[in-house]
């Protein structure tokens, strides 16, 4: 009967300090896992530092549960056999969760964008939230949370639209065979010399893109501080729609000419309609 | 009641100072291309700005704290009322230089000869700061003149936002005409090589130069130098520290924005031509 008192009491002792490591072990691991991350903010961005919290919380917790797993007595070594077992049968069922941790850690390595970027994946344009083990999180424009697979990440190509300081906006227009060219570029340039917002240099482009279906293809490309390029895209066209307008330069009309007897062209087909480009 | 102005001489073109406005008035200025309305309220300012698009030479002349009595409708014009806690009726107008660099482009090229040195006299754009009350609470910076903008550095992806601006390269002083809105930078260059040297545009670090003006209303940063040694190489830019060689006397009517030279200029100092 005593004996039998004293292994239950024996028993409570160790469960008692089992669940004295598993609160001391939980309380150390937060703390440990929050100097890290505010040692690691100091130098690193955001991301690095929030990945090394999960990190260190993790791996600490996992430290205090064996630990406390030992205290009451079980067995770590069949535990651990066991757990083998589990893994691989996770892993065959988890293929994809495990592609889109590995390629979070190559995303990680590789930094192609970071926290607070605007990045383009496939048709998806957006500002980074968050790159976390599985996925990224974007908010597009239109304030819409996108989820995009760490692995489609890889695999994709991305545009990170926030990396260099300027851009450059490229305006396309069509002129009438007619028109001056010279007269075209110096009326271009001087719209991009007055803009407050367009750069002086680099020196904006002009570029004649050929002879096109309906006259002579343009490219007149300005260059912008990268959070004005939007804003330049609007004015820009703007004044340059002002000023070939003051300056009499037309840009055409889609044309089609029929030919043949008299007739036949006279009786204009649908298909052959002047439409407005 | 008169625009009173405080500790100034009104007589010359120094639009900066000290303002007593009492409650209920309104004044006007223009300098540069800033039309600048200002009433006191009841318990702060109300603001109302708008920046003409002029060239320098179709400015018209200052106006200083006309006395209004009433606000002209222009939808175009920023209104701020600012709400402040000194009501104090003092407004301090002061001159600051631009917050980022300025590049110049010579208007026609110009080339410092083998062994010659010069100095030039850069006009760079200004901005007026609005301070309200007796503890001059900053209410707002306006631009005098609004420079365009550029970038300076050796790649599209490596470099720095600079405003730009055009200079006529004068190399004396009397004959750079009294332009109230532009601060002017002495830039002392001597050229050691054995060629020319030609300019093809000047970077001048403004955050990190003090300003000074002059009772004529003439306003100046401290003077900058530097040299093009016998194998072509330039040297870093130099900025004294003392007041301009011109005749005064100087007021410090600003420190520089920023110390040191932090900025890629001092780096790229040697690609500034």
């Amino acid at each position: 009967m005593e004996v039998a008192a004293a292994v239950g009491v024996d028993r409570l002792f160790d469960i008692a300090r089992a669940l004295l490591v598993l609160v001391v072990g939980l309380m150390l691991a937060r703390l440990a896992a929050r100097a890290a991350e505010r040692l690691l903010l100091a130098h690193q961005n955001r991301q690095v530092a929030m990945l090394a919290r999960k990190g260190v919380f993790w791996s600490l917790l996992g430290l205090t549960l064996v630990t406390t797993l030992h205290q009451l007595g079980f067995n770590l070594g069949v535990l651990l056999g066991a757990a083998g077992i589990l893994t691989v049968a996770i892993g065959f069922a988890s293929q994809t969760s495990a592609s889109n941790l590995i390629s979070g850690l190559f995303l990680l390595g590789e930094k192609p964008f970071s926290v607070g970027d605007i990045i383009t994946v496939g048709d998806v344009t957006g500002e980074v939230l968050s790159i976390d083990a599985l996925s990224v999180k974007l908010r597009t424009f239109d304030n819409v949370f996108v989820r995009i697979p760490n692995e489609s990440i890889l695999k994709d190509r991305v545009r990170t639209l926030s990396r260099f300081p300027i851009r450059r906006f490229d305006l396309k227009l069509t002129v009438a065979f007619e028109e001056d060219l010279t007269q075209l570029e110096k009326v271009l340039r001087a719209t991009s010399d007055g803009n407050q917002i367009a750069l002086q240099d680099p020196r904006p482009l002009f570029m004649l893109l050929g002879f096109e279906e309906w006259g002579i293809g343009v490219q007149f490309s300005v260059w912008a501080p990268r959070a004005d390029l939007f804003t330049l895209r609007t004015s820009l066209t703007r004044e340059v729609q002002e000023a070939l307008k003051a300056a009499g330069i037309r840009i055409p009309y889609r044309r089609l000419e029929v030919s043949g007897p008299a007739e036949v062209a006279s009786q204009q087909p649908s298909g052959a309609a002047p439409d407005e480009r | 009641m008169d625009a009173k102005r405080v500790g100034v001489d009104a007589e010359h073109e120094m639009w900066w100072g000290q303002y007593q406005i009492p409650v209920g008035a309104a004044r006007y200025w223009r300098v540069g291309a800033l039309d600048l309305f200002v009433t006191r309220k009841e318990q702060g300012w109300l603001v109302q700005s708008f920046e003409n698009r002029l060239d320098d030479a179709a400015l018209p002349p200052l106006e200083m704290a006309r006395e209004i009595d009433w606000m002209p409708e222009n939808t175009a014009a920023d209104v701020v009322h600012y709400r402040v806690p000194d009501q104090a009726d003092l407004l301090t107008l002061l001159p600051r230089l631009a917050d980022r660099p300025v590049v110049s482009r010579p208007r026609m090229p110009f080339n410092v000869g083998p062994g010659a040195t010069v100095t030039l006299y850069v006009g760079t754009p200004l901005w007026m700061e609005l301070r309200a009350g007796n503890e001059a609470l900053l209410l707002c910076e306006l631009p005098l003149m609004r420079p365009l903008q550029t970038w300076f550095g050796a790649s599209t992806y490596e470099g720095e936002l600079c405003y730009a601006g055009r200079t006529h390269c004068r190399t004396h002083a009397e004959e750079v005409p009294l332009r109230p809105w532009r601060a002017m930078s002495p830039l002392r260059l001597e050229n050691q090589g054995t060629t020319g040297w030609l300019l093809d545009r000047l970077a001048l670090p403004v955050p990190q130069l003090p300003l000074f003006g002059a009772p004529d209303g003439r306003l100046w940063t401290s003077s900058l130098s530097t040299r093009r040694n016998a194998e072509g190489e330039l040297g870093d830019i130099r900025i004294g520290s003392s007041v301009p060689n011109e005749p005064g006397p100087w007021t410090e009517l600003g420190k520089p924005r920023q110390g040191g030279s932090s900025s890629v200029l001092g780096r790229f100092y040697g690609k500034l031509f």
